[in-house]
């Protein structure tokens, strides 16, 4: 399954990925944040051009992007479309004989550039680091040590049950199965997830005392120590300054401002 | 698909869906011990893996949720479980997103413990069919408890989001009764050749810990 292993490009050399984990998930967070809260399509669109800008920056491939923006578009595309006609609002837009709400276009590109740059922003956030150095900055940033240890074991298992999942699918193809809209089709679904569940059950227990016999008594030890340098502060300023900076314009273009 | 995506709610719910989120994860995994953790983990792992199955309808599919099978697994746990396996849907395949992690959590954590709560009812039943009854039912209504929370979301942002909030909800009609019937049979699976990796039905004498 492609699309589980989040950090293959982790080795790239760029100034995101030279960025210190906790200041870069810190500030880029904020972004998101600041991003999804604007209400002036023109401050939503600078958001997208700010997250385009952090992307190449990070010299990610850039059709890694295009298939990861594909999802969130797919769900935000009927809201787009369905906003027009529902909007409401003194303004409208005549298309042959068709009344269009003006807030509802509004609307609706609004909640689809906020989406999309949201999305273009994760990417950079996520991929600049390996995964369990990203787990440990979100321990430096005080999430609780359990839930940094289920992130941790979740995430290396996953590559493991993908693997016993497809053998499960490869041996019922093998047997002529093939999924149809019917009740035994979701007997079978349902018996080979309880496999898969059986399985991993079985495989906790195993891991769990071979951890326990190398010492695991419920904490991890941290292997990287962080360090903010004075580029680290910079680009941390830099990218929280730009979050900050389309609040203030967002509330300047709603209070009538500017444009 | 119950997942909502970055960038449509407003900052209040998004706010209020972090907070949740973040005291129910405080609050279930409060006396967790250390033996639990590669077991949260394990079944996270899986329902994530389970989630990524396509069931067809007609002539598209639709994937499951498995927020029900969270709850029957992992009782009162399957709230941080689901929590994290959305994370790393985010994350890794860009469903739902980031700025909405804590919303999506309420949105199908709290239906998974309600699932945990359903499939307790099958206490004091002796039927063998019990598991598939109550973990069917305990399957459907996380689907059902989702949706209805995601629309009811959608309709405090406004009239305007009136009928995409009666669209989620017809498009996961489907879901589930998808998910009523395999989270039933998968309980009743496991019922019959694993029945202590079912959450104890306190009080009856079956399964363990």
């Amino acid at each position: 399954m492609s699309g589980l292993d989040i950090d293959g490009h982790a080795g790239i050399d760029s100034p995101i990925h030279r960025w210190d984990p906790r200041a870069k998930i810190a500030s880029i967070l904020i972004l998101i944040f600041s991003v999804v809260m604007v209400e002036s399509i023109s401050v939503a669109l600078l958001g997208l051009a700010l997250s385009v800008a952090i992307l190449l920056a990070s010299r990610l491939p850039l059709r890694e992007v295009a298939r990861r923006v594909r999802w969130p578009v797919i769900f935000l595309l009927p809201i787009f479309f369905i906003l027009p006609f529902t909007g409401g609002g003194e303004r409208t837009v005549v298309i042959s004989t068709v009344d269009l709400s003006l807030d509802g276009i509004f609307l609706g590109s609004l909640i689809l550039t906020r989406g999309v740059a949201a999305v273009i922003l994760a990417y950079p956030l996520f991929a600049t680091s390996p995964f369990n150095i990203t787990v440990q900055a979100m321990r430096g940033l005080k999430m609780p040590e359990v839930t940094a240890q289920i992130f941790l074991f979740t995430y290396r298992y996953l590559f493991l049950l993908r693997e016993e999942m497809i053998s499960i699918e490869k041996s019922l193809a093998s047997k002529s199965f093939a999924k149809k809209t019917d009740l035994r089709t979701a007997r079978v679904i349902g018996t080979a997830l309880g496999m898969l569940f059986v399985r991993s059950y079985e495989r906790s227990e195993r891991i769990y005392r071979a951890m326990v016999s190398r010492g695991y008594e419920g904490t991890l030890p941290s292997t990287v120590k962080f360090e903010m340098k004075g580029g680290d502060w910079a680009k941390s300023f830099a990218v929280t300054g730009a979050a900050l900076m389309l609040q203030i314009i967002d509330f300047a273009s709603t209070q009538g401002v500017i444009i | 698909m119950v997942h909502i995506s970055d960038g449509v709610l407003s900052p209040p719910i998004l706010a209020g869906g972090f907070l949740l989120a973040g005291a129910m994860i405080l609050l279930t995994l409060r006396d967790v011990k250390a033996e639990e953790v590669p077991k949260i983990s394990l079944i996270t792992a899986a329902i994530f893996v389970a989630s990524l199955v396509h069931f067809p309808v007609g002539p598209t599919s639709v994937h499951l949720v498995m927020n029900g099978l969270a709850g029957i697994l992992l009782g009162k746990r399957a709230f941080a479980s689901v929590a994290v396996a959305l994370t790393l849907q985010a994350v890794l395949f860009q469903h739902g997103g980031i700025s909405v992690i804590g919303v999506n959590a309420v949105n199908m954590g709290i239906p998974a413990l309600l699932a945990w709560q359903i499939f307790e009812g099958r206490r004091g039943l002796t039927s063998p069919k019990r598991e598939v009854v109550f973990g069917a039912v305990a399957g459907g209504f996380a689907v059902l408890g989702a949706t209805l929370i995601l629309s009811a979301e959608l309709l405090i942002l406004g009239e305007a989001f009136n009928e995409i909030a009666a669209l989620v909800l017809a498009a996961h009609v489907p879901i589930m009764l998808i998910e009523t019937a395999v989270i039933g049979l998968a309980a009743g699976f496991l019922q019959s050749v694993k029945p202590e990796m079912l959450i104890r039905a306190r009080g009856s004498g079956h399964g363990g810990a």
